[in-house]
């Protein structure tokens, strides 16, 4: 048969993870799946068990009970006494050390997971990782030689090329200083869709979180407090607060509509409004997430004349809670209305955004649930992220 | 230089490299065990495997005489079944030296393996490599310069093992005497010492020692320079939380 010599690629599978492991000090449970070309991120204080998740989900770090799974496939389960060494398990592992060989080349260490992955050889080739990556020139290198951006790239090449069944990020830019980050990102955003394989991120850092993952789950003590989508998540003051402090805001998804190249400002549609923002490079139509810091925005009853506030949205309150250490301050829930193209509007659920106010502010200005609002902020408190 | 001289340097040298063919594997698997270990009772494992290094040496060749030879039970059981029968040499100086060496080497060795960043092996085999292949294709090869310096240091010391070579040879050897066949270096050294005729010879000796010592110090320094450079450049740097 002509089918023989090439047997089908394995598709990839959705990576499901339910685990109880131990720390010193620490019990950590939490569970979640990565569908194939999805990203989940684990966001959370230091110190709440990420990395120990992590690891136990690789094999690295002993569980106390559980299932991990590939698809169907269990690779770790506690009650029918699987529990797969890391080499068998083939989930890629890169964190911000990169952990190269320092003994073997640059191609030795890009060569090391793919000379022992399973023949024939399910993932991208050498060339096409090579050439993606730019790493040719440093072939022969030594680890010890390489900048804190190829050591990342050479890391990231051997952990793609091992042909793993998942890809597990802990951190994975923390070694590189932060001027050097944003086109490794870009790089790296590119992974889940490249290998199509599930991804799960950890990072501190919210505009990675914002710019890769689909979905979020949030760990704190150990525990998962709360998981859902981005937007969902990201948008939650209560959650954003505390991962955040000040830089707390909202994220919210639209699409790009037009660049205003006099003034070299963007314009973005969200739930058929339009906010400004600084000009960004994404072309019209490309979704893009925005985020909004909450202490950025005021609350108007109507729409403002003569003010620096490009940005004004039409909304309805929704909520209102304390928040802050002490409940020092309020947060204000407000839905954005949902405007057609022919100007008219009806509200839909969907789209919210949350503003800081003082309990002055909100008491002066009466603000109650169900009164329609306006929300300004300036173009300039708009951060835009290409989203994958 | 006198036959007897050079019977002397000869058997110094098969002892010597006897005892680092029979203690470099076993102390390589300790040290590499020791430097991970955090098991419950590790440190029982590191007080015995270390142990004779503290001990007076005359008291390891004691030992190894009550344990081993004919006169000692376990010896005499042993010989029964196996024929075999504790002898100065080759057995007999080549444990003792064993036993002397091996501990230096594990000391040796084990910075070398705790220093090694203890998620190089994981990574190897979160790519795909069995333990054992990680070991033998990164663990050891990060720890090669050490494992050069260790078998330096250990040919000098059983090269010149004397106090439980002494006591094994003055029991099995009744009538030491100058030139006798089987005379290490440090005994032949002795027995010279103790005739002003041959204090030519024992000069030569100790000459040829020395030489053997500077080369071997001088190994053991490059192989350490070598993996302390090596660690300086590599060594994860900054922040990681």
């Amino acid at each position: 048969m002509s089918n023989a010599s090439k047997p089908p690629k394995a598709l990839p599978l959705p990576l499901s993870v339910e685990l109880r492991l131990q720390q010193p000090g620490l019990d950590i449970q939490a569970q979640f799946r990565v569908l194939p070309g999805r990203v989940c991120a684990i966001v959370g204080r230091g110190g709440s068990g990420k990395s120990a998740l992590l690891k136990a989900t690789a094999g690295l770090h002993p569980s106390l009970g559980g299932r991990v799974a590939l698809g169907h496939q269990a690779i770790y389960d506690s009650t029918a006494g699987v529990n797969l060494p890391p080499h068998q398990r083939r989930l890629a592992w890169l964190d911000g050390h990169a952990h190269l060989f320092p003994h073997l080349s640059v191609q030795g260490n890009l060569e090391y997971g793919l000379a022992r992955a399973p023949k024939p050889v399910n993932g991208p080739t050498f060339d096409a990782v090579t050439q993606w990556l730019d790493l040719r020139s440093l072939f022969k290198a030594r680890p010890a030689r390489l900048t804190p951006s190829q050591r990342f790239k050479v890391a990231l090449g051997r952990a793609l090329l091992s042909a793993p069944r998942a890809i597990l990020l802990d951190d994975p830019l923390s070694g590189v200083p932060e001027h050097d980050q944003p086109p490794l990102l870009d790089l790296l955003a590119q992974v889940p869709t490249r290998s199509k394989l599930p991804v799960v991120l950890i990072s501190p850092r919210m505009n990675e979180v914002i710019r890769m993952a689909d979905d979020v789950i949030v760990l704190h003590e150990g525990r998962m407090t709360s998981g859902g989508t981005v937007p969902q998540i990201l948008s939650d003051v209560s959650l954003s607060t505390f991962l955040e402090g000040v830089n707390a805001g909202s994220v919210i998804e639209g699409e790009v509509k037009r660049h205003d190249i006099e003034w070299l400002l963007s314009e973005v549609d969200v739930a058929g409004q339009r906010v400004t923002a600084p000009a960004v490079l994404h072309a019209v139509g490309r979704k893009v997430r925005l985020k909004i810091r909450a202490r950025e925005i005021s609350l108007h009853r109507d729409l403002l004349e003569g003010s620096s506030a490009s940005n004004q949205l039409r909304g309805r309150i929704t909520q209102i809670m304390l928040a802050g250490e002490n409940g020092s301050y309020g947060a204000v829930g407000v839905e954005l209305d949902h405007v057609r193209e022919t100007g008219d509007f009806s509200i839909q659920p969907g789209v919210q955004i949350w503003a800081l106010l003082t309990r002055r502010a909100i008491q002066e200005m009466d603000l109650a649930p169900g009164q329609p609002c306006v929300a300004s902020f300036k173009a300039m408190s708009v951060a835009v992220s290409s989203w994958r | 230089m006198s036959t007897w001289e050079l019977d002397a340097i000869w058997l110094s040298g098969q002892i010597a490299l006897l005892t680092l063919l029979i203690s470099t594997p076993p102390a390589l698997v300790l040290a590499s065990v020791m430097a991970k270990a955090r098991w419950h009772g590790h440190w029982l494992l590191n007080t015995v495997v270390l142990l004779p290094m503290a001990l007076p040496p005359a008291v390891v060749g004691f030992a190894l005489l009550m344990g081993l030879s004919d006169d000692g039970k376990l010896g005499h059981w042993i010989g029964n079944l196996t024929g075999w029968t504790l002898s100065f040499f080759p057995s007999g100086a080549v444990l003792a030296a064993s036993l002397v060496t091996m501990p230096l080497m594990v000391r040796v060795l084990r910075p070398a393996f705790e220093a090694i960043d203890p998620m190089m092996a994981p990574l190897a085999q979160t790519l795909g490599a069995s333990p054992w292949s990680a070991w033998w294709s990164i663990t050891l090869p990060l720890a090669a310069p050490a494992v050069l310096s260790a078998m330096a240091l250990g040919l000098a010391a059983a090269w010149g093992e004397t106090g439980a070579t002494l006591v094994l040879a003055s029991a099995l050897q009744p009538s030491p005497r100058i030139g006798h066949p089987e005379h290490s270096v440090p005994l032949a050294l002795m027995q010279a010492l103790r005739s002003p005729d041959n204090l030519g010879a024992a000069t030569r000796l100790a000459l040829v020692s020395v030489g053997v010592a500077f080369v071997a110090v001088l190994l053991s320094e490059a192989g350490r320079r070598h993996w302390q450079g090596r660690w300086a450049a590599i060594r994860p740097r900054g922040p990681h939380p």
